[in-house]
């Protein structure tokens, strides 16, 4: 038995995946469940770039059939079918309100590139001050066209990610239009799993 | 996206995938080929951080109209 890849959890109403979707390694993938799924070689899966866009595809693909889907994180597999099943099972009721916390709603990303000034003690707290003003007023011009928001930082570059109904992804865009900044989706909701 | 946008784009695109979305086993069994990945990261950043800083170093402040030069 190949152990079972899994990418995402959809809705239970949601289509299948087409018949020409391909993961990992070429795998085709499946509906188990309310899960996509595929087989895969191996329990431990090597993370390359190439397998990492593979992921991602599947999870665009369920989410371009119009129903949001929650994508896993990659590299989880399960020793068989069964066994991926028991750990949905396991946690249905979680993975039930995360769906419906996305449902209708897609991520968009906003990347910001931020240089900051290390040459003085003052020019980097400016900097780091200039920053997070900038990140605070991308939210502020977004204002209620954001269901909810998160913020990564990580060295010069910041990401805020947003939950967004799919009908307003237009406004959103012409909220930021006066921003030099890059912006990303719609895509799937990775940065807005289950509720804690 | 400009062609000068892709480190970012597939950095963002890593970070998300790798980082985020749902856990339904408590053990998720990746290996990193190599280092290969942390360093293609890393060099990705880096790229971002130059081109960044030759572009401008604030290029997430808003856009604005030139304003006059008060330096004498």
């Amino acid at each position: 038995v190949s152990p079972t890849y899994l990418y995402c959890l959809t809705a239970h109403a949601a289509p299948d995946p087409p018949l020409a979707t391909v993961g990992l390694d070429g795998g085709a993938v499946r509906r188990l469940g309310d899960a996509w799924v595929s087989d895969v070689a191996e329990r431990s899966v090597q993370a390359t770039v190439e397998r990492i866009r593979s992921h991602d595809a599947v999870v665009a693909v369920a989410f371009d059939t119009g129903s949001t889907p929650l994508p896993a994180r990659f590299g989880q597999t399960f020793a068989s079918d069964d066994e991926c099943v028991a750990a949905l099972s396991a946690k249905q009721a979680a993975m039930s309100a995360g769906l419906a916390r996305v449902a209708g709603m897609v991520e968009m990303t906003v990347i910001l590139r931020f240089a900051l000034d290390k040459s003085t003690g003052t020019a980097y707290l400016t900097s780091l001050a200039r920053r997070e003003h900038a990140a605070r007023d991308v939210n502020t011009r977004l204002g209620d066209c954001v269901r909810e928001s998160a913020m990564r930082i990580k060295d010069d570059v910041v990401t805020l990610s947003h939950l967004v109904d799919r009908d307003r992804v237009a406004i959103y865009r012409e909220r930021l239009d006066a921003l030099d900044v890059r912006i990303l989706g719609p895509g799937a909701p990775y940065s807005f799993g289950p509720p804690e | 996206l400009s062609d000068a946008d892709e480190p970012l784009v597939l950095s963002d695109l890593i970070s998300r995938v790798l980082d985020k979305g749902v856990v339904l086993s408590g053990d998720v069994v990746i290996s990193i080929a190599d280092i290969d990945l942390i360093k293609l990261e890393l060099h990705l950043l880096l790229s971002g951080v130059e081109s960044s800083t030759q572009s401008s170093s604030a290029s997430a402040l808003p856009r604005r109209p030139a304003e006059p030069d008060h330096q004498a």
